[in-house]
């Protein structure tokens, strides 16, 4: 099993003391502000040994983050010359395939960033090489290390406010992230808000609800990729939910839990706090969580742009923790791949059954015209 | 024809790309400074460019083989005063013959008086620097125009509204839902609104129509309409009742602005500012009532107001408040006689806008489950 029982012959081949040696594969900006920010914490237990990218300059500029690393321009040649513990994969979506396959084979344990792969068939491939390799395989979905997220998972499951009746989720920011590249905005690349945001955002709700299906998809992409996306799920105990995900506009950003007796709020990425309520009261509940560690800043970036909030930036430090003391046979990883390639799954059957948005304030014409270009897209 | 659009990511530039490229009226080349702007842009398949605003270079090479320029972008004093002669001076050299220039109508200042018409020339010595600095701009234009020979046609328009408006569609739906939203002189004033569609229509209609080279013209919905005709449909929409908006008279208004400069003016900020508030709640009570009479001293309380719930209007920005002291409706008819512009109806652009509003899931009982 690959995630809960790592097997004799490696957990002891490293000794407790020994830092994990880790590659990080891929030097865009979720490798500089927020796994290389997060491995410097964990500076005692780990030590990145190498940095690949085939920018020169975006390795000059991580290597500023660990300056004992060795660079490389290809993963073939890190993993041959550093037979590394442990890869982080941080580079574009298309790559997580063949960077964890390579990685796997040269025998270093995984953390790949979300989304895990393209298509399900990918994470599959994926699955079967760790078990084959006996090696862990863990996917960046962070959001799963909130306080916040753990807790309301206890609620809804515990039923201390009754069975979940539905639940819906607002999420949206215009998209503001910094990146270099047009990798987040083309087809087939894991381009569009569905692959961006999709990925945290089922894993959570496949932690909080049971056997959750699609039952309607639509977004907006007209030829290219989707900006907006809503669909509506089903689940154990005759659950629905609805989904509406924005990278153009503010949304609520609010997800809604509605139960027989009472409501739970989680706010996006908010880690130490959630609301909740009785129905028919007038009073709503805001919970403190504390753990000591998760109200710190973690580190400051020089870039106001840049400001990872504090709660993303300690749950990447949790991550690492957690692969740490799972390579270690300490722990077990709190994020299974098999539990996120169910998300990739989910996310998948969406793209199988797009359809237009509704765009009531758009002209039939343009209406016409934008689904003509929708059904050229291929699934 | 093939267009540029400089300000691409933005709410008028994509609704224009969205106009242009699904009525078939153009071939569109949308411009943005970075990759991250691409979200509204990527949900076509189209050949996007990037180049910043203030690089002559990078615009002529972006520029290449467009017939007209849009420029519509937004930005700090320096961008809004540096892009005119970056994009004119580059469609210039890359053979635009048509830039389309997005200014304003608070170029003639948040009150122009009776008789304002699209002729008027900017005022460029108000104290508001957005406003100073597009009517120096306008300027700028009239210079540039001569020089390089680029046929320029400048569209001032005034409160722009429709689906992604993030000041007047969004931010009312938000108001509203917080319990924030308030009207001056119980909306009754001007509002100089108009639908984002009308305005790219009127943009394309200054990007194709000959008579309209070198000209200036309001650009705005053809209806009087008032703050509280704003307000309704999105209130409607969202689920709240009207009678929620908070009403302040105009003469109050004068004691929510920002005190210009000077060192009155930063203390007056200083003990406004939310983190002087979140300081002082960690005062003992007899210094809390201290600070709070410090701050009332700011910010006079009207009398038969309840101090607590309208405590949010000593945060509201400076421009939301003075955009509702307006009482002059500005003309639309030189562009209906030159450019033949046709807007929809003020009752149509407030259906299609609430309907944005309720998509996006701008409604009550999100924000008060149970």
């Amino acid at each position: 099993m690959l995630t809960a029982g790592p097997s004799e012959d490696w957990r002891h081949s490293l000794r407790a003391m020994e830092p994990v040696r880790v590659v990080v594969a891929g030097c865009g900006l979720v490798a500089e502000f927020s796994h290389l920010p997060a491995l410097a914490k964990l500076a005692d237990d780990v030590e990145v040994v190498g940095l690949v990218d085939p920018s020169p300059v975006r390795r000059e500029i991580c290597a500023r983050r660990a300056p004992l690393a060795a660079t490389f321009a290809d993963l073939g040649d890190a993993l041959a010359a550093l037979s590394p513990d442990e890869v982080v994969v941080a580079s574009p979506a298309e790559f997580h395939l063949e960077n964890t396959l390579a990685s796997l084979g040269a025998g270093a344990h995984v953390i790949c960033e979300k989304p895990m792969a393209l298509t399900s068939a990918a994470c599959t491939e994926m699955i079967g090489a760790a078990e084959a390799a006996d090696r862990l395989l863990g996917v960046g979905l962070m959001r799963r290390f909130f306080p916040s997220v753990q807790a309301i998972a206890s609620i809804v499951s515990n039923g201390v406010l009754g069975a979940p009746v539905s639940f819906a989720v607002l999420e949206g920011v215009p998209f503001g992230w910094p990146g270099k590249s047009a990798h987040p905005f083309r087809r087939g690349a894991g381009g569009g808000v569905l692959f961006d945001s999709g990925p945290h955002l089922v894993d959570v709700l496949l932690f909080w609800f049971d056997d959750l299906e699609l039952a309607d998809y639509a977004d907006d992409a007209m030829g290219g990729v989707e900006a907006n996306c809503r669909f509506r799920l089903t689940g154990a105990g005759g659950v629905t939910g609805t989904v509406r995900l924005s990278r153009d506009t503010f949304l609520s950003n609010r997800h809604l839990i509605q139960c027989e007796r009472g409501w739970v709020i989680y706010q996006y990425d908010v880690s130490d706090r959630f609301y909740w309520g009785w129905n028919g009261s007038p009073t709503a509940n805001c919970v403190m969580l504390s753990e000591p560690g998760w109200d710190r800043p973690m580190w400051a970036s020089p870039d106001p742009q840049l400001q990872v909030p504090r709660a993303l930036s300690a749950a990447f430090v949790a991550q690492h923790r957690n692969m740490t003391d799972a390579i270690r046979g300490t722990a077990s990883l709190l994020v299974s791949a098999r539990e996120a390639a169910a998300g990739i799954a989910l996310l998948e059957s969406c793209h199988a059954s797009r359809r237009l948005m509704d765009m009531p304030w758009m002209d039939p014409d343009e209406i016409a015209r934008a689904t003509e270009l929708e059904r050229k897209i291929p699934a | 024809m093939k267009v540029a659009v400089q300000g691409a990511s933005g709410f008028v530039g994509s609704r224009l790309i969205e106009r242009l490229h699904l009525g078939g009226m153009a071939d569109v080349v949308p411009i943005v400074r970075t990759h991250g702007s691409l979200s509204r842009i990527a949900r076509f398949d189209l050949d996007w460019r990037l180049a910043d605003g203030l690089d002559g270079d990078a615009l002529t090479e972006a520029f290449k083989g467009c017939d007209v320029a849009f420029l519509s972008v937004a930005g700090p004093e320096p961008f809004i005063l540096g892009s005119p002669a970056a994009t004119i001076r580059a469609a210039r050299r890359a053979g635009v013959s048509r830039v389309v220039y997005l200014s304003t109508a608070v170029t003639l200042g948040f009150n122009p008086g009776p008789g304002t018409d699209d002729d008027t020339p900017p005022v460029t010595d108000q104290p508001w620097t957005y406003n100073r600095a597009k009517a120096r701009a306008e300027n700028l234009i009239d210079d540039l125009r001569h020089e390089t020979g680029v046929e320029v046609v400048v569209l001032r328009p005034s409160i722009v509204y429709g689906p992604r408006s993030l000041s007047w569609t969004t931010a009312l739906a938000q108001r509203l839902l917080w319990r924030t939203a308030f009207v001056v002189d119980g909306g009754a004033n001007v509002c100089n609104a108009v639908y984002v569609d009308n305005l790219v229509d009127a943009m394309w209609l200054a990007a194709t129509v000959p008579g309209a080279a070198n000209q200036q013209f309001f650009v705005a919905d053809r209806e009087r309409v008032t703050w509280a005709d704003m307000y309704r449909p999105i209130a409607e929409a969202v689920g709240v009742p009207t009678s929620e908006i908070h009403s302040i008279d105009r003469a109050e208004v004068g004691t929510l602005l920002t005190p210009p400069s000077g060192v009155s003016a930063r203390i007056s900020r200083q003990v406004r500012s939310e983190r002087a508030r979140r300081l002082a709640s960690k005062l003992p009570d007899e210094a809390m009532q201290r600070f709070r009479r410090l701050r009332g001293a700011w910010r006079p309380a009207a009398d038969g107001v309840r101090p607590g719930a309208r405590d949010f209007l000593s945060t509201v920005p400076d421009v939301e408040l003075l955009v509702q002291i307006c009482d002059t409706q500005l003309p639309i008819a030189k562009a209906e006689r030159i450019l033949g512009y046709q807007p929809i109806p003020f009752a149509e652009g407030a259906r299609r806008s609430a309907a944005w509003v309720t998509s996006m899931g701008f409604v009550a009982d999100v924000f008060a489950p149970g």
